[in-house]
């Protein structure tokens, strides 16, 4: 290996903490022999990797921090950086794993994944792609061709599936309201962009029926269908109802393609 | 047994009258079950001009939607706790705030 990459391969494996017996060290480089830095305080380069890290999770996921505390939420951020060291260049991706880190660990209450994906889908979101929104006037302007309209969530917009109630937690947090310790309690929550704002709600039941479907496009007439189920003659009603309401928080996107108005 | 899609048709054409008649009233008739959720968002302000993007959430602007490109250095959005601290960070609180 050239003495530049060693220089470099050293500085980096300094810096994120990697020593020599490290199994992730170079050790089996047969150009690796030698320590080409030789004096030097790179610690402080190793305690903002570390910091800086700590900080861009920490920043992604307010209300779990909040939730576990400031000490807690630092030793978790530990062990999953152990487990998952960053892999991409940009500090947005290094929470990826952090949910599915939090399933499987006992250094956080069960209920943590959960609220890790909450937070990690309004991160997502915000950065999600723009779209043009379906419109009441233009919903009304169908007509009979209402069944034939394509439903789906504006591209920026997440379902997630919850097990525990970390929404309710999650508002108490932001509300500064005294808080609970979340129960088991499977639900769905909409996480979606309106222009700069992420916002999330929590599904009726109805709801969160429909929306996985929704989320790649569902006719409104097989929307009705499975509130037909549900409802019976009262589904027609149901379904103006949640249109309605969808329409009004700005979370369908307007479809590709329109259906064909009746020309009678 | 039924027709799902012709029942999901019929269900859908009696919505869509129902759906003319409620936009063309002032009050839309929202239904007797119980009214949603309301919708949460964090209380945080849209800063412009402060962050360095080091790529963790929001810095979605006109000119850059950050999808991982790191390139929005100065130019984008991010999130403080109050106007203060963004102009004290040299930023400008976004319109919408």
């Amino acid at each position: 290996m050239a003495d530049l990459a060693r220089l470099q391969q050293q500085f980096y494996d300094r810096v994120v903490g990697r020593a020599p017996g490290d199994p992730a060290h170079r050790e089996d480089d047969p150009g690796a022999a030698g320590e080409l830095i030789g004096s030097g305080d790179l610690g402080i380069y190793a305690r903002m990797y570390a910091s800086r890290l700590h900080d861009a999770l920490a920043e992604d996921h307010p209300k779990l921090r909040a939730a576990l505390g400031d000490e807690r939420f630092g030793e978790l951020v530990v062990h999953y950086l152990r487990a998952h060291p960053p892999s991409s260049f940009t500090l947005r991706d290094a929470g990826l794993e952090l949910e599915r880190f939090l399933r499987g660990t006992d250094l956080a209450p069960a209920w943590a994944a959960d609220l890790a994906a909450l937070e990690r889908a309004r991160v997502e979101v915000f950065d999600g792609p723009d779209a043009e929104l379906l419109t009441q006037e233009a919903v009304a302007a169908l007509g009979d061709a209402l069944p034939g309209l394509v439903l789906a969530w504006v591209p920026s917009s997440v379902v997630v599936p919850l097990a525990w109630t970390v929404d309710d937690l999650w508002s108490a947090i932001e509300d500064g309201s005294p808080t609970t310790e979340p129960v088991a309690e499977p639900r769905a929550v909409l996480v979606w962009r309106r222009d700069v704002a992420v916002l999330h709600r929590t599904l009726d039941a109805d709801e969160a029926r429909l929306a996985p479907r929704i989320a790649p496009g569902l006719s409104f007439a097989d929307a009705c269908e499975v509130l037909g189920e549900l409802h019976g003659d009262a589904a027609s009603a149901r379904a103006v109802e949640l249109l309605l309401r969808w329409l009004a928080a700005a979370a369908l996107a307007a479809p590709p393609t329109w259906p064909a108005l009746d020309p009678t | 047994m039924k027709n799902p899609v012709r029942t999901g048709s019929m269900i859908a054409f009696a919505a869509a009258s129902l759906f003319a008649a409620a936009c063309g009233s002032k009050a839309p008739d929202q239904g007797t079950t119980p009214a949603a959720s309301p919708e949460k968002t964090a209380a945080a302000v849209h800063c412009m001009g402060i962050n360095s993007c080091k790529g963790t959430g929001s810095c979605k602007s006109e000119k850059n939607g950050c999808k991982g490109q790191n390139g929005c250095k100065g130019q984008g959005m991010t999130d403080t706790a109050t106007a203060e601290d963004c102009t004290g960070k040299g930023g400008t609180v976004a319109v919408g705030n």
